[in-house]
């Protein structure tokens, strides 16, 4: 069983609302993968986040996490504690007045051994740098830093993959860096699969995939290289498209060189200097 | 104003009063301000200062810190001194002016209710700058377990209890942004009559409100997402153990009780 | 003279005790009427703390504010007067919302004001019509609009005021690509058609590059510049140094000057970049073609 998520043909509506929020999605996710969900607000991205842990249950179709199918409520908190999720308000997700004690409250309503809850919180503080801060009080750290304690408090359940619904849209630049510095971290050294769903697209270039929604439905889903060489259908999506990406293709569109789907500051840098050698020679 | 007040804070430590068992020190600070009331003379309420010094010495938090905690209830404090002064007309007659007469007794009852309603400050106090919270709520969940009929109750109201403390300085947060956004577009909530004030609240109640109730449905997700599903089957990362700390504490509560009482029937006519 | 002029402006927290903290020190600013001025500064910066005191929410612990060459703590009575003069609109104001329809929420601060109905009425619909809000829309609960009308209607209520001075606390937070546009768009309309001095605090470089006219840099509570925005990014080292951002494109073009290209440290759009580096290649195109 390699795709940790298995979405098969899955149609979500809201109650009070007559358009479908998910519409016909089928979708898999391998384990340990790191992919990245972008779309506009109202897009189903978040919908979408929601069906995975049975926060929400499709009106059709079947979703299946480890192959636990998430309509089965006998496996509900196997389903939670294998799908770990993230919201968006720190705040809003911090339940205890200590920080420590915050990151305990999963593993303790797992029922968790004390002395095992102990280790798990003091490993997953110190994963996500915040041990230093584990008697102070949530109120009092920045945004990034609450967003970093309400990770802990998904790794400490020792989940095999982690939802982030735009955990990073109410921080500021540096909070946000620490943010996707920290997951790359679980999905790279620790193995945990991770969905970040976002509107930024700078974040979604360290994703091996990238999944774009538009009106309730996936409209793209590929590499970060694939998905953002095709600027055009970002833009109707409501999207960005990261600014050294839209250079090398202007670059290309002028012929003044080949385009290779260019992400990073560096990359870009390095192809115009290639150009100028070429040119030189 | 809001921010001065420190009761209901948590100064972290390692201290012997930090040390005791939550459930202990629940039972203690009961006892002791039950004796604070229990003292009928100047000699049992010496005790209890002397022995509430020596806790204070103990815990290692700072003198100001506690006189902080006093400072937003030395109205009442103030306030009740002076009934007794204005209302006992017992001993000595001191003072008379027209219909107010002060005498020993009213000075004295006055000074015996301010140490009382100091120690007891304190102490309550002493509890919640030394104990966490949720240890608090914890504690009490626990000691009412042997209600086992009532005990979901009991956890319920516990976690309301954790989740209230955890949110009143996000509220208080909260409430002065949309104070500042609704000042900056013009609204007046310094003057006018009472009614007008009343009305001028409404533009920072509303969204006050709307706030805490959106708060309130992400955190449930939140915590529903955490596998969340009341008491049943929790465990907790901090047990609860005693210790022969806790039976060092208890036994100098049963001195200090032992003292009072005894020096409450021997001298029973001083105050 | 100077719209906003600010005099050794220093805010201290905590006076008298040993955690005596200055959230701005010595801040002397002036900025000319009908700027577009983007603030840009890491959180803790003093950022809020400036603009508070721009419209009289906070009193400097020392120093002076002058809002249109007035001492605005002059006379204290009219404190509240700077606040119709310069409009201040926080961070997520959509929570401030609270009235019954759209329409009274965004007259909450004419009304303030004393304004007359009529004037009121007037000023409702200039400040939707800025916003792009139709006469649907203001009859509507403003708890049924969605999430980027909650933030417009919430900048007309400031903009309804016609304040000399509009001043945005990161106007497009938490907004997707459209939204943002769509608000940064607003904003540029309404100050090229009032005239007014508009000041945006923004975490977003690309932002503030596409849209201001001048840049004030904050950083450990001072002021660290202020300038025009060609001004401001020809010392992108410096400013990565205080660890900010800046455009990637300008990013690019640093690289290259790094390399020993010789480049314009200027660019911070992406036009700018496109013209540059055609100037680039078309040079370098032809030495190529004259060296064979």
């Amino acid at each position: 069983m390699d795709s940790i998520i298995k979405f098969e043909n899955v149609n979500f509506r809201y109650e009070d609302s007559k358009d479908l929020a998910v519409n016909n999605v089928s979708l898999e996710i391998k384990r340990g993968d790191f992919v990245a969900v972008l779309g506009h607000n109202g897009s189903g991205k978040s919908t979408l986040a929601k069906l995975t842990n049975s926060i929400l249950l499709p009106q059709d179709g079947q979703i299946l996490v480890n192959g636990m199918d998430t309509a089965d409520e006998s496996r509900i908190y196997d389903i939670r504690q294998t799908v770990g999720m993230v919201f968006q308000n720190p705040d809003n997700q911090i339940v205890a007045t200590v920080v420590e004690e915050d990151v305990a409250f999963g593993p303790e309503n797992l029922g968790v051994d004390p002395r095992e809850i102990r280790e798990r919180v003091d490993a997953a503080l110190k994963a996500v740098e915040m041990y230093e801060y584990r008697q102070h009080e949530p109120h009092k750290l920045s945004g990034g830093q609450k967003q970093r304690v309400a990770i802990a408090g998904v790794i400490a359940m020792q989940p095999e993959c982690i939802v982030l619904d735009e955990a990073t849209a109410m921080l500021d630049p540096r909070g946000r860096k620490d943010i996707l510095k920290t997951i790359r971290m679980l999905n790279e050294q620790l193995g945990i699969t991770v969905v970040f769903i976002t509107h930024f697209m700078d974040e979604a270039v360290c994703a091996n995939r990238v999944i774009v929604m538009d009106n309730a439905e996936i409209i793209m889903d590929g590499t970060p290289q694939e998905v953002f060489s095709k600027t055009g259908d970002l833009r109707v999506a409501g999207l960005d498209v990261p600014q050294v990406t839209e250079l090398s293709q202007w670059i290309e569109k002028e012929g003044f060189g080949i385009s290779k789907n260019i992400l990073s500051t560096d990359e870009c840098v390095d192809m115009i200097l290639s150009i100028l050698e070429v040119q030189k020679g | 104003m809001i921010k001065d007040i420190t009761i209901g804070q948590f100064f972290p430590g390692k201290s012997m009063v930090h040390r005791l068992d939550p459930r202990v020190k629940l039972i203690l600070t009961m006892t002791f301000i039950i004796t604070i009331f229990l003292c009928k003379n100047f000699f049992a309420l010496g005790i209890m200062l002397f022995s509430l010094i020596l806790i204070i010495i103990s815990s290692k938090i700072s003198i100001k810190l506690i006189l902080r905690g006093i400072k937003p209830l030395l109205f009442i404090i103030v306030f009740t001194a002076f009934l007794n002064i204005f209302f006992m007309s017992t001993g000595e007659v001191l003072l008379e002016y027209k219909f107010i007469v002060v005498t020993t007794g009213g000075v004295f009852t006055a000074i015996f209710m301010a140490i009382r309603i100091i120690s007891l400050i304190i102490a309550s106090s002493l509890l919640t700058y030394t104990t966490s919270p949720t240890m608090i709520t914890d504690g009490i969940e626990r000691l009412l377990s042997p209600l086992k009929f009532m005990k979901n109750g009991v956890h319920t109201v516990a976690m309301m209890m954790t989740i209230a403390l955890r949110f009143i300085p996000t509220l208080i947060e909260e409430f002065d942004k949309i104070t500042n956004a609704q000042k900056a577009r013009g609204a007046n909530l310094e003057t006018g009559s009472l009614v007008q004030r009343a009305k001028a609240l409404i533009p920072i109640f509303v969204p006050l409100f709307i706030t805490s109730f959106r708060r309130a449905y992400e955190l449930a997700f939140a915590m529903e997402c955490r596998c969340y599903q009341g008491g049943e089957g929790r465990t907790r990362m901090k047990q609860m153990k005693t210790g022969l700390i806790d039976i060092y504490g208890l036994a100098f509560m049963a001195v200090i009780l032992g003292a009072v009482i005894f020096l409450n029937y021997s001298y029973t006519h001083v105050i | 003279m100077s719209i906003i002029k600010t005099q050794n402006l220093t805010y201290l927290y905590s006076t008298g005790t040993p955690f005596e903290i200055a959230a701005i020190k010595d801040v002397n600013i002036e900025i000319e009427q009908g700027e577009l001025v983007g603030i840009i500064g890491h959180t803790g910066s003093g950022k809020s703390t400036l603009i508070q005191h721009l419209n009289g929410l906070l009193k400097p612990t020392y120093g002076k504010v002058y809002i249109d060459g007035q001492d605005i703590w002059e006379d204290k009575d009219t404190i509240k007067s700077v606040r119709f003069k310069v409009g201040l609109c926080f961070q997520y104001p959509e929570y401030q919302l609270f009235e019954e329809t759209v329409y009274k929420d965004i007259a909450f601060g004419p009304k303030n004001m004393g304004l007359d109905y009529s004037e009121i009425h007037r000023r409702v619909h200039d400040a939707a019509s800025h916003v792009g809000l139709s006469e649907a829309h203001l009859s509507k609960s403003p708890f049924d609009l969605s999430g980027g009308e909650k933030r417009r209607a919430a900048i007309a209520g400031v903009m309804a005021m016609q304040p000399k001075v509009l001043i945005l606390d990161e106007p497009t937070s938490g907004l997707d690509p459209k939204g943002r546009d769509t608000i940064l768009n607003m904003i540029k309309n309404y100050r090229d058609s009032t005239k007014s001095t508009v000041l945006i605090v923004s975490h977003s470089m690309e932002d503030i590059a596409k849209l201001a006219t001048k840049v004030l840099v904050l950083n450990e509570s001072s002021v660290a510049m202020y300038g025009t925005v060609d001004e401001i990014f020809s010392k992108s080292e410096e400013i990565i140094q205080m660890g900010l951002d800046v455009p990637p494109i300008t990013r690019v073009f640093m690289g290259l000057a790094k390399h020993g290209v010789n480049v314009s440290g200027q660019i911070y759009t992406l036009e700018q970049g496109k013209v540059e580096l055609s100037k680039l290649f078309a040079g370098k195109c032809t030495q190529g073609v004259e060296g064979t």
